[in-house]
């Protein structure tokens, strides 16, 4: 697993109070135990704040697996990449 | 008291412009404790006309059911007095859960949709994709309209007949029994001024409410008891709630809320989330009114939350123990307001045998209830026996109501009207009795599971987790579990697998068909045998066996764990398993 994928799969477990060993990539997320709608959100809240990116309400309906989300979490990351890009070329 | 409300309306859009005399009065909308929207009820007046103008000029004709998927916004709440200004009536339904796709949130609303014979779908620009793919899901069937969007050339505000339909409420959205109650604006408003009245509302109180609006007590309780008596109201998501309650309890300090209402779990979910030190910095002092209902008032919840929120000025006379159902509107009956909780330890086993049986000091075998008050304005209340006798007080049966604001139908459902409505009487399902003149609940209906606050049928569950591979059809039974303030959804179900990869691969399907459709996961996912659960000779399962079949399975489970030669740790019970009462 790379780092990040490492990472979302650490603050899944963490937020629903499971197991790594509990998940995989191609792991639903709503079948996994405790997917309470609060400990869904809180791991929603927990991904954003680790990587400081902001994850769109309608972008959580595109995705069913961990893998799905871990590739939306990237996804994000390189959209704020390339907005700092602007930023910095915009400044210079 | 005197109702001091003048020239009463007569129907929800009627009510919507009276409150708009005071303009500077109306909705405020929060998002992580920061206000986002102010919508003042003479602006919302305003966009509704505007939002029926472009439904009229899309064909929308009077009476028609138009589905509203929004979630707390000031769009949801302008869709849904742009439908009644339409002259057509609004279905709210819930709006999609994060992580599930389309196709499973089709299934969660399609029972409706079908029933409804909804054509028409207001939704939210966010949701743009996720709903036109939905649209596809429903086979095109239905029109998906952006709610931003919806703004007519013209603003109309079409004449109600105060005898028509206004609103359907489902109490089940799903596919195996979806229940659409249909209720009209006299039986609707008939329901605003008992609830108006029982709580005393003043002329210049706030209210506060992090409830679902497409669920009775949000929309009815909060919203449009709001509307009508013309106060102010704070709207925050459920999500924003569930994520940091504090965020709620701080409306009442920064914003001066003096109303509130909330299932139990949720005043439960404040203690464990709210630290004491944070309590500390919260004024709970102007906390007039916590209605506690839609789930069982525990009077041991109640002074945790008091105790707990003492440091913060909360005073436990506010609380005040409901009971309603989406059927009677939603208010059935009311504790007196600023007398606190009011609670009775009777003998659980006389309770068990359907009898009332105040407990001794000191009595070990003893169940606490709390009163949910005497019935609220227009509204009759009786407690019958199997044969449908009415019951002197002391002794337990099914609770029964009529009144102005009691459903007559079900929408397009003639067999579960009459099932449910005898000569204008609501069979209601719950148990419970009058005791000194109040009523008290002391158990809920059997097909119905509540928990975390939230209502579900057992047959949705059960149908749901009969879908998932591996599981026999009939297959599943739902249980509900008691436990510490809230209780606990346990499956039970069939199975012929016995390698453990197969059985976890049913316990992780059976947890993803109920999660990504109710978005509520099962506390447990237990697999029995074939035959392991209970039924009639004609093959219906016994829930109220339930119980008794997990309690069995645990004790197998332990003597097999003891079994083992190395020393296991004790299983954890989740909660005690207690049979319920069963008239």
């Amino acid at each position: 697993m790379t780092a990040i994928q490492d990472e979302v799969v650490r603050i899944i477990c963490e937020a629903l109070e499971i197991q790594t060993s509990e998940v995989a990539l191609e792991t639903s997320i709503r079948a996994l135990p405790n997917v309470e709608s609060i400990r869904i959100l809180n791991a929603i809240l927990r991904v954003e704040k680790r990587f400081a990116i902001e994850i769109p309400d309608a972008a959580t309906f595109q995705v069913e697996t961990v893998g799905e989300f871990v590739e939306l979490v990237e996804l994000q990351l390189i959209k704020n990449e390339e907005l700092a890009a602007q930023r910095e070329r915009a400044v210079a | 008291m005197s109702t001091a409300i003048d020239q009463r309306p007569h129907d929800l859009l009627q009510m919507v412009q009276r409150a708009s005399g005071r303009p500077e009065r109306g909705l405020r909308f929060f998002r992580q404790g920061e206000e986002t929207e102010f919508l003042s009820y003479a602006q919302l007046y305003e966009d509704a006309g505007r939002i029926a103008g472009a439904l009229i000029e899309r064909g929308v004709k009077p009476q028609q059911r138009i589905a509203v998927v929004l979630p707390t916004s000031a769009d949801c709440v302008r869709a849904l007095w742009g439908v009644l200004a339409a002259g057509a009536v609004p279905v709210p339904l819930p709006p999609p859960l994060p992580f599930t796709k389309p196709r499973k949130y089709a299934e969660r609303i399609r029972g409706a949709v079908e029933r409804s014979g909804i054509r028409v779908l207001i939704g939210d620009e966010r949701l743009d994709p996720f709903l036109r793919e939905m649209g596809v899901e429903l086979e095109g069937r239905v029109q998906i309209l952006c709610s931003p969007q919806l703004r007519g050339d013209t603003s109309v505000h079409r004449a109600q007949d105060p005898n028509a339909a206004a609103l359907v409420q489902y109490t089940s959205g799903s596919t195996s029994a979806p229940k659409g109650v249909v209720l009209t604006h006299a039986q609707v408003l008939a329901n605003l001024e008992a609830i108006v009245q029982g709580l005393q509302v003043g002329p210049d109180e706030k209210g506060c409410s992090w409830l679902p609006l497409f669920h009775d007590m949000g929309l009815i309780g909060c919203l449009f008891a709001s509307v009508y008596r013309g106060i102010e109201l704070l709207l925050m998501s459920p999500e924003d709630f569930v994520l940091n309650p504090a965020h709620w309890l701080r409306l009442f300090s920064k914003y001066g809320a003096t109303i509130a209402a909330a299932p139990n779990a949720a005043y439960l979910h404040c203690v464990r989330r709210v630290s004491a030190k944070t309590a500390a910095t919260i004024d709970l002092s102007g906390w007039r009114t916590a209605m506690n209902g839609a789930e069982g008032v525990e009077p041991e919840t109640m002074r945790q939350f008091a105790e707990h929120f003492a440091v913060s000025g909360f005073r436990d006379s506010a609380f005040m123990p409901v009971y309603g159902m989406a059927e009677a509107t939603l208010a059935v009956s009311f504790s007196p307001r600023g007398e606190g909780v009011h609670v009775l330890r009777v003998n659980r086993t006389a309770l068990g045998e359907g009898r009332v049986v105040v407990a001794r000091e000191g009595e070990r075998d003893a169940k606490e209830l709390a009163s949910v008050g005497t019935p609220v304005l227009h509204m009759d209340v009786q407690v019958r026996d199997a044969r449908g006798h009415e019951l002197t007080s002391d002794r337990v049966g099914e609770i029964f109501i009529r009144g102005a604001s009691v459903m007559e139908e079900y929408d397009r459902d003639e067999t579960a009207t009459h099932a449910a409505l005898k000569d204008r009487w609501l069979a209601t399902g719950d148990l419970g009795f009058v005791f000194d003149g109040r009523l008290y609940i002391s158990g809920r209906r059997k097909e119905m599971i509540i928990v975390r606050g939230q209502n579900f049928y057992a047959s949705d569950l059960e149908h749901l987790a009969g879908q998932v591979k591996g599981v026999a059809m009939d297959g599943a039974m739902a249980i509900r579990v008691q436990g510490d303030g809230t209780d606990s959804l346990v499956m039970l179900i069939e199975n012929r697998q016995s390698d453990p990869e197969s059985q976890k691969r049913i316990i992780a399907g059976v947890r993803e068909a109920i999660s990504s459709v109710l978005g509520v996961a099962p506390d447990e996912v237990v697999l029995l045998g074939r035959g392991g659960l209970a039924r009639t000779s004609s093959g219906k399962l016994e829930r109220y066996r339930g119980a008794e079949i997990l309690l069995r399975h645990r004790e197998q489970q332990r003597q097999l764990e003891q079994a083992d030669t190395a020393p296991s740790l004790p299983r954890v019970a989740k909660g005690d398993v207690e049979a319920e009462a069963v008239a």
